[in-house]
């Protein structure tokens, strides 16, 4: 590290945080420029909270604060979940900070608020002023957080994870702005958040929204080392021969009750997709939250009631499958969930809830031989066989996770259906996890759905991949084509925000009770034209196996054939 | 505020409707002289009001701000569960039997008290590392940040027990009326004279006078929440 | 990346046992547990002692605390059956069920319990008092009943169960039901203190139990018309004892079994 300024902001020496039993964090010494981007990545529990809320003077009761903390100017401390005062407008709050702080009357407050709310590409931002926070969405709500921070003018801002429940569109998103605006301003940023160890995303630096990183790690900092540049995966050939899934025009809807006119609403999650997938291939399904990909998910299983369509199991159509039917296919389709703890029964040991499923799904085995069974499947998934005496209440989440893949595997199935399977993981348990899904998968010549919000993630898993958007399927194509060129303003904005590169969409999702007039992306989409709000967009191909839902993107692909085929 | 209250009681307009229908079905069905017996509940029902009402609202206010407070709120929250109304009402009757008013009022606002401090106890606590943690970050300081954000914390949860609360105050005003001597003549009193006599008519009418009274109290106390908390402003 | 399972001596402690630890860890609980044991004591030696004025009380409180037991336990039940039976006809009935039982539950019931002891007369038998105070009860444990419900069906494992797939009945038996138990317990319980103050409201007012059956509210409603604050000490300070230990217990109850699922490592 270079040695410190006198007039940085913020200035750490030998600063350790004890309580009566425990070093929680020993003798950090670090420094923070004005204009400068700091980030603070740690695992869960690694104290980034602790040495934020230390840093703003605000260390819970209990912990002693030892060493030195020289800070230069006002600090602001933005929390983990980004709480506003819920009884006051947001005009007020800011009117309330800016008159205490900086003595502003509240006229130019309320301006200097909206111009805040501006800077975070809020629309008509002067309205907004007038909401409370509980009428804003999750994300507005965090624009407005931090722009009520910024509006402060502080010399040092600490955000704890900012937005950390966002998707990664939005996040990148705010977080860009952010870092854009403290730069502008010369106001430290010290941004904590969880490790990424994914490669794509690990560029936190490389991507422009930080300077400098750390890890906090056993109560010391770290510099991280240099991330080895993945191993490209083993190219796979396309698997060939007849779909093992095909799902025709599947529709899932759930009932919201009656208007006031007593007509029936429903909310569409799922809007007639077609999916086919062939023996030992792997599909990832991307999608923001609400892109409906989860359920999805859960409705190919039948988990979900699906209001209309097909899902076709090696000729069965499953929707009129008789339970014994079923059942024989929930040999074959299993399932992993998000929450892998959540997924077991708490009053049941593992072992008797696998050996439950193995029964359920195998009746014939013997006893012996089913005891057998288990030990193996656990072994093939890393875990010790004592865990089959333990109740769920008893494992972490990174044994969870392989347990539940442990149960999905019993039945020897042919497709396993994820749902986010490592969202309760991260850092090296979550490559760890992710590794060993990768290496059953192909021992086993499994088929995969794998269903995720981080695009890097899913391109990687699935060798084809699926773009969901409010239920219906904007972009499908090899994950290879996807990386390389997405062609829907949709894609390439997940793609982006998975490589932390802000995505070029404004605003938020529009709620699915009320979806825009012809393309969903409407609002939001930074080439839409006059024709987008007429028409709706179907999938067609712009290129062999490569299929798009966007006027834009598919009149481009006829000018490239044109140009392309005119070229000598 | 006007319009929340409006819509508030506008809301338990049905339930009201019902509970008079029924008393008046009950009461001629007991005896000719229904009408009477609906008149005399009513009229005794202010007297009751006059009772609940000032204990309802002085125990949830200094309940919440014991509450939010911690300390000496913290022993009345935990001794609450032990004295219900009606207990303070009989103690009080047996041991002071001067001032039976001030005593009366006593007994209700007590245990309303009691809820409200366990109540705006919780949500501070629940506050502590979200909305105060977050206030405290962007420079908020000790006093400001106790009345202008952890007291409207904590009566806001008060609020959102009230309907237990009025539910419990009119249960105990009747033993307070009817321990108190000659103090008061509400509809505590005329419900159990008329019950004790075993006149269905007038016991049914004055109990649904004070089912009445609760519905009114909660849809006031629901928009009074309102008022103080946006959030519970929606519906 | 497993403990060494030697280091955490709670390791293999089921989840049962698990949620007993969670109550015994609230104090209150705790101490009400502990209250209430020692009462049932007490009562029983009061009854073979007899005598004196700590004999009387001691002797009411037979009175009080089997009244309550009774009516809670009825209450307890009809409320379960009230809520467990609004989740399981269909959400229609779950709404046409559910609203009056929210409605009650904002209304002074307990006063339901003098005016039937005002309008059974003086000759009035235990059993249909009893009968009244559970239909007091009741409606609150069927608002809580429903709400544990529906949050159980809500889980996740119950998803997983199906993609094992598991027969329905099976599913209810195995999984659904051994899961109800604890949160049910837990609403079940707020039906004794609400009976057990009912009942003493009712017989303060001299409108309770049957004439000849002394309770704690009789012998306290006796001495505040008397003024013997002597008299009333006893019964009074038991009754708020008792009270204060089955909402210390509920309050423990609640806490442990509902809070959120069981899981997390401790
Ligand atoms: S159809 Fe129009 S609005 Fe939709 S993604 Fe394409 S350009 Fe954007």
């Amino acid at each position: 590290m270079s040695r410190p300024d006198d007039r940085a902001p913020l200035r750490v020496e030998g600063l350790s945080l004890l309580t009566s039993r425990d070093i929680l964090l020993d003798r950090l010494s670090f420094a923070i420029e004005a204009g400068e981007v700091l980030a603070l990545s740690g695992g869960a529990g690694a104290g980034k909270t602790l040495l934020l809320r230390a840093l703003a003077g605000l260390a819970p009761k209990g912990v002693t604060v030892l060493g030195d903390i020289h800070i230069r100017g006002r600090r602001l401390l933005v929390t983990q979940d980004g709480a506003l005062d819920p009884f006051r407008t947001l005009g007020a709050q800011f009117a309330e900070l800016l008159s205490r702080q900086s003595g502003l009357d509240e006229r130019t407050a309320l301006r200097r608020a909206a111009e805040a709310l501006e800077r975070f590409q809020v629309p008509a931002a002067a309205r907004r002023l007038a909401l409370h926070p509980h009428e804003l969405g999750e994300a507005m709500r965090w624009r407005a957080a931090l722009a009520l921070a910024m509006a402060a003018e502080p010399a040092l801002l600490l955000a704890d994870a900012p937005a950390a429940a966002l998707d990664p569109t939005q996040r990148v998103r705010l977080l860009s702005d952010l870092a854009a605006w403290t730069r502008e301003a010369g106001t430290a940023l010290l941004l904590a958040g969880r490790p990424q160890a994914d490669p794509i995303r690990s560029g936190l630096a490389r991507s422009n929204l930080a300077d400098r990183r750390l890890v906090l790690a056993q109560g010391r900092l770290e510099v991280p080392p240099a991330e080895p540049t993945p191993a490209p995966s083993p190219a796979e050939p396309a698997p060939s021969g007849p779909p093992v899934l095909s799902v025709r025009d599947l529709r899932v809807a759930f009932p919201l009750g009656r208007n006031w006119r007593g007509e029936e609403r429903w909310l569409t999650v799922v809007d007639g997709l077609s999916i086919e997938l062939a023996e030992g291939e792997t599909l990832a399904l991307l999608g923001e939250t609400g892109s409906g990909k989860s359920v999805l998910a859960r409705a190919i299983l039948r988990l979900v009631p699906p209001v209309g369509g097909q899902v076709t199991w090696l000729g069965t159509d499953l929707a009129a499958a008789p339970p014994e039917t079923m059942r024989r296919a929930r040999r074959d389709l299993q399932i992993l969930f998000p929450d892998p703890l959540a997924a077991f029964d708490p009053l049941m040991t593992i072992g008797a809830q696998l050996a439950e499923t193995l029964e359920s799904l195998h009746p014939s085995r013997s006893p012996a031989n089913s005891a057998a069974r288990l030990a193996d499947a656990l072994e093939e998934v890393g875990l010790p066989a004592a865990v089959l005496d333990l109740h769920p209440g008893a494992l972490l989440p990174a044994e969870a996770a392989r347990a539940g893949l442990a149960r999905a595997l019993l039945p020897e199935p042919r497709l396993l259906v994820c749902d986010e399977p490592a969202a309760t993981l991260d850092g090296s348990e979550r490559a760890d996890f992710l590794a060993l899904l990768q290496a059953i998968r192909r021992r086993r010549r499994l088929a995969l759905l794998y269903a995720t919000q981080d695009a890097a993630e899913g391109l990687r898993i699935g060798r084809r991949a699926l773009v969901l958007l409010l239920g219906r399927i904007v972009e499908s194509a090899d994950s290879a084509i996807l990386t390389a060129g997405a062609r829907h303003p949709y894609s390439r904005a997940l793609i982006a925000a998975a490589g932390l590169a802000p995505p070029a969409l404004h605003g938020d999702p529009p709620s699915p009770l009320r979806p825009p007039t012809g393309c969903a992306l409407r609002l939001r989409c930074p080439l839409a034209h006059d024709g987008c709000a007429q028409v709706p967009p179907t999938l067609d191909p712009v290129a062999p196996g490569h299929r798009v839902a966007c006027h834009v993107a598919q009149d481009d692909a006829q000018n490239d054939a044109q140009v392309g085929g005119k070229a000598p | 505020m006007l319009s929340l209250v409006l819509r508030r009681v506008l809301a338990v307009v049905p339930a009201l409707l019902g509970l008079a229908l029924a008393a008046a079905v009950v009461a001629a069905l007991a005896g000719p002289g229904w009408t009477q017996a609906l008149g005399a509940a009513l009229a005794a029902l202010p007297a009751t009001l006059a009772l609940v009402l000032p204990a309802l609202a002085l125990g949830t206010g200094l309940g919440a701000l014991l509450g939010v407070m911690g300390g000496a709120g913290a022993v009345l929250g935990w001794v609450g569960p032990a004295m219900p109304g009606f207990l303070l009402a009989a103690v009080f009757a047996a041991t002071l039997a001067k001032a039976p008013v001030l005593l009366g009022l006593a007994a209700l606002a007590l245990p309303a008290a009691a809820q409200a401090t366990t109540l705006a106890g919780r949500a501070r606590a629940g506050a502590e590392d979200t909305v105060l943690l977050a206030a405290r970050g962007r420079g908020m300081d000790g006093s400001a940040l106790l009345w202008r954000l952890a007291l409207p914390l904590g009566l806001s949860a008060a609020m959102g027990g009230l309907r237990s609360a009025v539910a419990g105050t009119v249960t105990a005003a009747v033993a307070v009326e009817n321990l108190s001597g000659t103090g008061f003549s509400g509809a505590g009193r005329l419900f159990v004279e008329a019950a004790r006599a075993g006149d269905a008519g007038m016991a049914v009418a004055a109990l649904a006078g004070l089912c009445g009274l609760a519905v009114l109290l909660g849809a006031l106390g629901r928009a009074l929440h309102g008022w103080i908390d946006p959030r519970a402003r929606m519906a | 990346m497993h403990e060494p399972a030697g280091t955490d001596p709670h390791w293999r402690d089921g989840p049962w046992q698990k949620a007993g630890q969670r109550l015994t860890a609230h104090r209150p609980a705790a101490a009400g547990l502990t209250v209430l044991a020692a009462l049932m004591l007490a009562v029983a030696a009061g009854l073979v002692a007899g005598g004196g004025p700590v004999g009387a009380a001691l002797a009411a409180g037979h009175q009080s605390l089997s009244f309550a037991l009774l009516a809670g336990l009825g209450g307890a039940a009809l409320g379960l059956l009230w809520g467990g039976a609004a989740v399981a006809l269909g959400e229609r009935a779950e709404r046409m069920m559910m609203t009056p039982a929210a409605a009650l539950t904002g209304l002074p019931l307990a006063l339901a319990l003098p005016l039937a002891g005002g309008l059974l007369g003086p000759e009035r038998g235990l059993a249909p008092m009893a009968v009244v105070a559970a239909l007091i009860a009741a409606p609150a444990v069927a608002v809580i009943a429903r709400d544990e419900l529906r949050a159980l069906l809500r889980r996740e494992f119950l998803s997983a169960v199906q993609a094992a797939g598991i027969p329905n009945g099976r599913r209810l038996r195995r999984h659904i039901l051994p899961n109800t138990v604890l949160p049910l317990a837990a609403a079940a319980w707020t039906a004794l203190p609400r009976a057990l103050m009912a009942e003493s409201l009712a017989s303060l007012l001299g409108l309770g139990l049957p004439e000849g059956v002394t309770g704690w509210g009789t012998a306290i409603g006796a001495a505040a018309r008397a003024g013997d604050a002597v008299a009333l000490a006893g019964p009074a300070l038991l009754l708020a004892l008792t009270l204060w230990a089955l909402h210390g217990v509920g309050d423990g109850m609640r806490l442990a079994f509902t809070a959120s699922t069981p899981g997390g490592r401790r």
